[in-house]
């Protein structure tokens, strides 16, 4: 395979979707596409973000439509279940495949 | 925060997260340990019904632990989480293999008493097996095989790599506590489940700590 000229490079990365390519997003994107939901803490504790963090990151993907809040009580104690969206799912696909494309074509 | 993305291993991490607790330990080794009470009733033959009520209050205790401490102790620290397809099927498939198990032990346990009920069927076994000693290897050996694998396809199932640890030791126990007519036996091999349970509670606790509710 011939290595990618510097302009498509630059296009390729332009594809990338920045919002997921953030590494704190990407791992949280990363752990919801593998699993059904999970509670906030159960985030926290897996990504070893601190609560602020999460919190800050997860508006983010909410906002953009790719996680959905849903916020209850479990007995006296708050608590926040999250998972992708559809349009989540396809973006963290779409973000994996674009990715590997981009790597793929980089010279040994 | 590890920037690797390799979505097996993420959610193999997560899901075996949910073991770290050692409560599954602490509720296997108290089967293991009510199986040698029940053992007591056929070695010492007085007070039946004490060791009885003991094996059942021992694994109604279990129990308790496990659920309890997953309330109120694993679930506030680790979190809620709900895995997916892939992980049902595995424990659908798991529960069919334990049913399947379960059937030919209760064919096991017909035969047996059916030997009981009718002598001919006795003589013919005992036919087989003129050896005293050999009927107890005999039994000692299937008693093994049935907890041991038994055991082995639930840590696979439920990628519980401690399970195979845990076969190990519940199918010896198994094995040398007929084999030796001994409970005491089975009851090392509760501790031996239950010691590093404890250790992995008490580990847990102090690399999770109770998260303040926000």
């Amino acid at each position: 395979m011939n290595p990618p000229d510097a302009a498509s490079m630059a296009l390729n990365l332009e594809e990338i979707d920045r919002l997921i390519h953030e590494p704190a997003r990407l791992s949280v994107m990363a752990l919801l596409y593998v699993i059904e939901s999970a509670d906030f803490v159960f985030l926290m504790n897996q990504t070893g973000l601190t609560w602020g963090n999460l919190s800050a990151h997860l508006s983010k993907l909410e906002e953009a439509g790719y996680i959905e809040v849903k916020k209850s009580f479990k007995g006296k104690r708050p608590n926040t279940e999250l998972r992708l969206t559809a349009a989540g799912l396809q973006a963290f696909q779409a973000y994996r495949s674009r990715l590997q494309q981009l790597l793929d074509g980089l010279p040994e | 925060m590890s920037t690797q993305l390799n979505l097996k291993e993420i959610e193999r991490k997560a899901f075996r997260s949910t073991y770290q607790d050692g409560l599954l330990d602490i509720r296997i080794s108290s089967v293991v340990g009510s199986m040698a009470l029940l053992m007591f009733i056929v070695v010492r033959d007085e007070l039946p019904w004490l060791y009885l009520v003991l094996a059942f209050l021992g694994i109604c205790a279990g129990h308790l632990v496990f659920w309890a401490g997953k309330k109120f102790v694993t679930l506030p620290r680790i979190g809620q989480v709900k895995f997916g397809e892939i992980r049902r099927k595995r424990n659908k498939t798991l529960a069919l293999i334990l049913a399947v198990v379960v059937l030919i032990q209760v064919g096991i346990v017909l035969l047996t008493a059916g030997a009981w009920a009718i002598p001919a069927w006795g003589d013919k076994l005992q036919e087989l097996f003129p050896d005293r000693s050999a009927t107890d290897l005999l039994v000692a050996a299937v008693g093994a095989l049935f907890v041991g694998p038994s055991m082995m396809a639930i840590a696979y199932f439920i990628d519980f790599p401690r399970g195979y640890y845990i076969a190990l030791v519940m199918s010896l126990g198994v094995f040398l506590m007929i084999w030796f007519w001994q409970p005491l036996i089975q009851v090392g091999a509760a501790f031996l489940i239950l010691i590093p349970g404890l250790v992995l509670f008490v580990r847990f606790l102090r690399q999770y700590p109770l998260i303040p509710a926000g």
